[in-house]
């Protein structure tokens, strides 16, 4: 008994089991397995945020040394006057597009017609091409006639029937070509049409291809809308419009051509002070390679090729006194400026005797302009005055002029700004709009699937919800692109709707388009979870509110909605935190302008756009690429957030 | 926990309360039995004289078969009892006899369940077919309350607990609410326990408190009848004798019909007692004789615990 314990060594609680790798069972190898898949999952995570901390850490320190140099070489101070004269020209551009925008829609639908003429003409050309070539070659022939003196009369003669028959043909082959014409395949979709017109229109492009001359009813369009013209360009209102456009327009070419030398100055002056940084960098370089060479023979070639490279700091005071000098004069032509947008002003006449949506919204904006502009005159006068640049720029505004910067600028060839408020308000806004109209939808539906609809309902209903999530999100952006922004486009120019802000609609890209195909994507994720939500209240408080004498929707909405409420919400904080996240619709639907939208209807970027659009093209470890590796931690830290805040709402709520 | 004083109140109920003819026995042979004639023929003419309606049963159940599949297979089959009114009436029987079925089609709980359907008879109460076609769901339930085996209030604070059954007829006058929260907290008993804490979580009272505002949030609609499922298999004795001194309390206003799986508390709180086994009414007597006298064998079997 004891020999045989003792020569195998078990004991009856010793653990069994044949299969054993150095010493761990099949059991513990299945628990490492799992285990060990988690821990790589958590290790991964924690590795995505080193390496976006890592790559974006640089960011902050290089910024700053970029807005020194943009405020040691003068560009800060150049573009103060800038900031100055291109407010005043978007009132002039304002302006303009208002008095245009009222004289066509006046023109009514016949102002546009010379185009649609000269576009149908074309697609018209295209059509009969190979006739058009037939009939060229023909003529060709017939002028070679007098370059071959002894050819056959009756040579001649066939070549002069040549002519007539491919004029015969190119006829009738324009005349069928142009019935399959229609305002459909006109490529710019901005134009107005009329389907009264399109016969004559058709016949007028045959006319032209075959004869060469205008037909009867283009010249009778013609001369009445030159008449129109005329009675049109009498109106007070327009009149008033097109002096005020003089009047701004009046002083801006001085005034541009002031900032211009000022920003050659500076320009130069920051060539310069590029130059003197890179040298000395190399320098730098050297050196140091000099002191760390090993053999005195390379020390000394380095020191001296170190010595050989000239560093000479740029005199800035002196290099910038041009700019300080020119203040005295800027004050002269800003009063200029002042004088004539005042009077330029007082000449805009109202909104309200204006016809078209579009002019009435831009001479809206106008009036919102008109009280600031004086003080952004005032304010970036105050700015040049006190400008200095010897003054440090500090930290903080580097910082500041990354979270609340409203511009970001790329590749420019006078200075870079990288403001992440144009795509955070992108982003947000477009997520916004999305949360706004798929909550109602995806949280409707599922307490109508779960509390109210019969079993062979929620058996079509939740699969086609739940089947949204596996069209691919570039399906959807070019169903945005193609049809629901044209859709959204022609709704939008609907005058019944003009009250709403930011309506008519003026481009197809939009941040409502790609809001409406965000709220599409989100509603899954809502619907799933809301649902789950709803599943885990329990039955017991339906029996409870039924046996009351309480009716089916009573109980869903004073009981079963309040006691889920914490799952909902935790719901759409992750229907938010999917669409925050999402690229390829905000990408490809928003439109790409990047600039503070200021309505919904406004095309905008997103933090996820501009990262899919620039990282492929940055140098690594640029400005540049900093700045996209702090969008995309802002992204991070928005997403984590959201998250967290859903799960922390579910944690709390859920262990009633 | 049966005081001295709470016997002598049921005696006295006994006799004060005229039952009306004992029908309910054994109906194991289906529409034969005469007393089924009777029961088409007795309410009608009761309802026509005046003073015959302190006896007159508040709940008729009327050779009623259930099932749950659509008539496939009956899980309740011919049952037929009456219930006085003022009286507490206990369903006894072992598990799955159908006793929860039968209550929970007083006030047709089981509408919830998709399948299920009446297969036969009727279900009167006050006299009114309950599922005759112009009758709703809902108004019945306002009329037949219901408090449940495991105690289920609203997430929500005691007042609006005690008011949502107010709140949804659509009383909105704050006085009215508070009158009648008031009221119904007194009325289970609970006033005293929680009238300085209205406004905080339902759920953080004990289980017999949470059962107990169950049934203050059942009476505040003021029902005519109150079917209690089980209402203390949750709670523990010292809760239990609370919530049964209440149900004694209770019968001064209401008709109670209780499901039990205690024969203690049946033989405790009720007045008549009816005796399922396998959905088939085996017997339907008052308490008193049931217990002490049965008339079935299967009866006694029971309740002397040999089998259930």
């Amino acid at each position: 008994m004891r020999a045989k314990k003792s020569s195998t060594n078990e004991h009856l609680l010793t653990k069994k089991g044949g299969f054993r790798i150095m010493g761990i069972g099949k059991q513990e190898a299945i628990k490492y397995f799992f285990g060990g898949n988690a821990i790589i999952a958590i290790i991964v995570i924690f590795l995505i945020c080193l390496f976006l901390v890592k790559e974006a850490f640089f960011f902050f320190p290089d910024y700053r040394k970029n807005l020194s140099l943009y405020r040691l070489s003068g560009q800060e101070f150049a573009d103060y006057p800038m900031a100055q004269i291109v407010a005043q020209k978007r009132l002039a551009s304002l302006a303009t597009e208002a008095r245009s925008y009222e004289i066509k829609y006046r023109q009514g639908v016949e102002g546009d017609i010379p185009s649609l003429n000269s576009a149908i003409r074309n697609m018209l050309r295209n059509k009969v091409n190979s006739e058009i070539t037939e009939l060229k070659r023909a003529e060709e022939q017939v002028e070679e006639i007098d370059f071959y003196p002894n050819l056959e009369e009756s040579e001649k003669q066939a070549r002069h029937q040549r002519v007539a028959t491919a004029q015969e043909q190119l006829k009738k082959a324009a005349e069928e070509a142009s019935l399959t014409i229609n305002y459909n395949d006109l490529s710019d979709k901005t134009l107005e049409t009329s389907p009264k017109y399109l016969d004559d229109l058709r016949q007028a492009a045959v006319t032209r291809l075959v004869t060469g001359e205008k037909s009867a009813f283009i010249e009778r369009i013609e001369k009445s809308l030159a008449e129109k013209s005329i009675e049109i360009s009498k109106d007070q209102n327009l009149l008033d419009l097109a002096e005020a456009n003089t009047l701004l327009r009046e002083p801006q070419r001085d005034f541009d051509q002031f900032v211009s030398k000022l920003r050659k100055i500076t320009i130069s002056t920051k060539q310069q002070a590029q130059q003197y940084q890179s040298s000395s960098a190399r320098r730098l370089a050297l050196e140091s390679g000099a002191a760390l060479a090993s053999s005195d023979e390379d020390k000394e070639r380095l020191a001296i090729e170190a010595k050989r490279i000239l560093t000479i700091q740029p005199d800035y005071t002196k290099l910038n006194q041009p700019l300080y000098n020119s203040l005295d004069k800027h004050a002269e032509l800003q009063a200029q400026l002042e004088a004539s947008t005042r009077a330029a002003l007082e000449k805009i006449p109202s909104a309200d005797g204006f016809e078209s949506g579009a002019a009435k919204k831009r001479l809206k904006e106008i009036a919102s302009i008109k009280s600031g502009i004086y003080d952004l005159f005032a304010e970036n006068r105050a700015k040049m005055e006190v400008w200095d640049h010897t003054k440090a720029y500090p930290m903080s505004q580097a910082v500041t002029g990354f979270f609340f910067g409203t511009e970001w600028i790329t590749n420019s060839s006078w200075q870079d700004f990288y403001g992440i408020l144009p795509l955070f308000t992108g982003s947000l806004g477009a997520a916004i709009i999305a949360v706004v109209l798929a909550v109602p939808f995806a949280v409707g539906g599922a307490i109508y699937v779960n509390r109210l609809a019969s079993p062979v309902e929620q058996n079509i209903v939740k699969p086609v919800i739940e089947f949204i999530q596996a069209i691919p999100s570039i399906v959807l952006a070019f169903f945005g692109v193609v049809v629901l922004g044209q859709f959204l486009f022609d709704i939008g120019q609907n005058p019944a709707l003009s009250w709403i802000p930011g309506f008519p609609i003026e481009g197809r890209l939009t941040m409502l388009n790609a809001g409406i195909l965000l709220a599409f994507m989100a509603t899954p994720t809502i619907f799933t979870l809301a649902e789950d939500a709803l599943n885990n209240v329990p039955k017991s408080y339906k029996e409870a509110s039924l046996a009351l004498g309480a009716t089916n929707l009573q109980t869903v909405l004073k009981v079963i909605l309040p006691s889920c409420l914490s799952g909902i919400i935790a719901a759409v904080l992750l229907g938010f935190g999917r669409i925050v996240g999402e690229t390829m619709v905000v990408l490809l639907v928003m439109g790409g302008r990047i600039k503070i939208p200021t309505a919904f209807t406004d095309p905008a970027h997103s933090m996820t756009g501009i990262l899919a659009q620039e990282i492929g093209e940055v140098v690594q470890g640029s400005l540049h690429w900093g700045a996209l590796f702090m969008v995309g931690l802002v992204l991070f830290i928005v997403s984590l957030s959201l998250n967290f805040t859903a799960q922390t709402i579910l944690r709390r709520y859920s262990d009633r | 926990m049966v005081t001295p004083s709470t016997i002598d109140k049921l005696f006295n109920m006994d006799t004060l309360v005229k039952e009306p003819a004992a029908k309910a026995t054994i109906s194991d042979t289906p529409s034969t039995t005469p007393k089924t004639m009777d029961q088409h023929t007795q309410p009608s003419s009761a309802a026509s004289t005046p003073s015959a309606t302190e006896t007159k049963p508040v709940i008729e159940i009327d050779n009623v078969s259930f099932s749950y599949d659509n008539g496939k297979t009956n899980t309740l089959r011919d049952i037929s009892l009456d219930i006085a009114p003022k009286q507490v009436t206990a369903f006894i029987g072992p598990s799955g006899c159908g006793k929860s079925t039968l209550l929970r089609c007083l006030n047709r709980m089981n509408d919830l369940v998709e399948t299920s359907m009446i297969s036969h008879g009727e279900i009167r109460i006050m006299g009114q077919d309950i599922h005759a076609k112009d009758v709703s769901a809902i108004e019945l339930r306002k009329q037949v309350g219901m408090v449940f085996q495991k105690y289920n209030p609203f997430p929500k604070s005691i007042y609006d607990n005690v008011a949502y059954g107010l709140r949804i007829q659509g009383i909105k006058n704050k006085s009215k609410l508070d009158e009648a929260v008031e009221k119904s907290l007194r009325g289970a008993a609970l006033w005293d326990e929680v009238k300085d804490r209205l406004k905080t979580s339902a759920l953080g009272l004990s289980g017999g408190q949470q059962q107990r505002l169950c049934i203050a949030r059942t009476i505040a609609v003021q029902p005519k009848v109150i079917l209690m499922d089980e209402p203390c298999s949750a709670l523990d004795p010292i809760a239990t004798a609370k919530v049964e001194q209440l149900i004694m309390d209770l019968r001064q206003d209401f008709t109670i019909v209780i499901v039990t799986h205690s024969m203690q508390q049946a033989s405790r709180v009720s007045d008549r007692t009816a005796f399922f086994y396998l959905g088939e009414l085996i017997e339907y007597d008052e308490t008193n004789k049931i217990f002490t006298n049965p008339a079935e064998q299967r009866t006694e079997a029971y309740i002397s615990g040999r089998f259930g």
